[in-house]
């Protein structure tokens, strides 16, 4: 059978016939009715974090510059409630608890060195943070190769991009082996941090809805909440998107079999209108990007460029810049690169190996 | 079929029969889901922590479009559980072989397929093909754009349509 004659409508048939056939094997429906208890009164969950008021009734507020989130909590479920001092009536969600992992936390709120800082809308700057519960870096997966394979965050703290291993006991978090840039924008907004501030690397979180709360030794607090995009699947496509410059970018990744692609898709108001892909295969041997992510305003991402000795990004309005790839074990590399774009502007990402040779060339820009 | 408690008639567990004439309703649609997220021999235990999670809750009664909110729990369930969990479930259905027959007989490359597609592919197929849905109302059971949707679907039947090639 061939993609000409495998026609839309015939396609359309065998689809439905297999999702028929796998939704057959279906076995009867669990009976969760005749043993279920009766109502029970409301208990105290306790949570245990500064930022929290715990009551019967577990309502928690989490104060924001004009506004106020209240979050009400009984076992698993939570009722966010968003209530605007100054426009409308509150608005009233109910969310089941999310998993610590495979979600995209987004920063709302954070209370670094006794300032509280908000983040009212996701945009450049958001900080972020991605919890794996069993990274390899090896599976070809995702991430970093600095990361020990095993539970791992990914962060972007509003200015750094970092990783690292660690272990929950409970609802602690203590670090291990974390890495990161180190730029010095003289702000961050991440509970994990490495320096006096946390020297045990030790992070308390507690999970509330789609809420996610992380504090640390230092009195720093962090809200976050649950990101609207879905996080990678490792074994299949991956789905990024963020918003930089108010250009919104989206990131695929693919791992069919052994051949591994990106696509960075870029648009205006959700319009995606350029795209570029980055392919490991027999055309680029060398150039095997791993990850991609966009934390805050840098796309990141992992590859294993065995020849490729430069990685440079092109802007067409501004100065070209070298991106460094920092050596891992094994002869890999592993690239940070940050993007500057704006809705007009091309750019191109090029990768050179060590004489200078181009490896692999990849462009954006607006088409229309 | 589940076997559901006769509908209760007292006040005190008017809220109970609500909830079982709720979880009658919408229950084939949720275990058929979680069998093809997660594989039939997971299918029920998706379906029972979801539900009850749900149900267990004093917000539940505050939810009005109740399928979707099932859909939703039922698909975040199979996300938390253990990745490897669901890893070997598509490895066990790739290997296995259907043992009932539907109106038109599936091509044995289109079910594996199926199966291996990303999560959030697998529902917005199965919400499309299997419950027929339009885009809009799968972003609706999906919480997430119509626009996501189509993506999800292009690329699904992108990936069939290949491995049917």
């Amino acid at each position: 059978m061939t993609d000409d004659q495998l026609d839309d409508a015939a396609l359309d048939d065998q689809i439905r016939a297999g999702v028929r056939a796998l939704a057959d094997e279906a076995p009867t429906p669990p009976d969760l009715m005749s043993d279920r208890p009766g109502p029970e009164p409301a208990t105290v969950h306790q949570l245990g974090h500064p930022l929290t008021l715990v009551a019967a009734a577990a309502a928690i507020v989490l104060l924001v510059a004009g506004a106020a989130i209240v979050v009400t909590r009984t076992d698993d479920t939570t009722t966010v409630q968003a209530n605007s001092t100054t426009t409308g009536p509150a608005t009233t969600t109910t969310v089941p608890d999310r998993s610590l992992y495979g979600v995209r936390w987004v920063a709302e709120s954070a209370v670094v060195e006794g300032q509280e800082t908000t983040f009212p809308s996701e945009e450049s700057g958001t900080p972020t943070i991605v919890f794996d519960d069993a990274f390899d870096c090896n599976a070809g997966e995702g991430g970093s190769c600095m990361t020990p394979d095993g539970p791992a965050f990914f962060f972007y703290d509003g200015c750094n991009s970092g990783s690292g291993g660690m272990e929950i006991e409970g609802n602690t978090i203590r670090v291990s082996q974390m890495g990161s840039t180190a730029m010095g924008c003289g702000r961050w907004y991440s509970p994990f941090r490495r320096g006096n501030e946390n020297p045990e690397g030790v992070t308390t979180f507690e999970i509330i809805g789609d809420r996610l709360i992380m504090s640390g030794p230092d009195g720093s607090a962090f809200t976050y909440r649950a990101g609207d995009d879905p996080l990678p699947e490792r074994d299949g496509e991956v789905l990024i998107e963020d918003r930089v410059a108010d250009v919104v970018y989206r990131i695929t990744w693919q791992a069919i079999d052994d051949d591994y692609s990106m696509y960075l898709d870029r648009g205006i108001g959700g319009r995606a209108d350029a795209s570029v892909e980055l392919s490991a295969n027999d055309d680029v041997p060398a150039f095997l990007p791993q990850k991609a992510q966009i934390w805050g305003n840098a796309l990141v991402y992992g590859m294993v460029p065995s020849a490729a000795a430069t990685l440079t990004y092109v802007p067409s309005k501004t100065d070209p810049v070298d991106i460094p790839l920092l050596p891992l074990d094994g002869g890999a590399f592993q690239a940070f690169a940050t993007l500057v774009p704006s809705g007009d502007q091309d750019w191109t990402l090029t990768a050179t190996d060590a004489d200078g040779n181009e490896i692999a060339s990849y462009t954006a820009g607006t088409s229309d | 079929m589940g076997v559901m408690t006769e509908p209760e008639v007292d006040g005190s567990t008017a809220a109970m029969t609500d909830d079982a004439a709720i979880y009658a309703r919408h229950a084939s649609r949720l275990i058929a889901l979680a069998t093809v997220l997660a594989g039939p021999a997971s299918a029920e235990d998706v379906v029972s922590a979801a539900v009850l999670k749900v149900l267990g809750s004093p917000s539940w009664p505050t939810v009005t479009n109740h399928g979707a909110y099932l859909t939703r729990a039922v698909f975040n369930e199979v996300r938390s559980s253990h990745r490897s969990s669901l890893r070997r479930a598509a490895r066990e259905r790739r290997t296995s072989t259907p043992t009932t027959t539907t109106d038109a007989d599936p091509v044995p490359e289109i079910m594996a397929a199926l199966a291996a597609l990303p999560l959030r592919q697998r529902a917005a197929v199965f919400l499309t093909y299997w419950a027929d849905l339009t885009p809009a109302a799968v972003a609706a059971e999906l919480d997430i754009s119509e626009g996501s949707v189509r993506k999800h679907l292009a690329r699904a039947r992108h990936t069939l349509r290949k491995e049917l090639s």
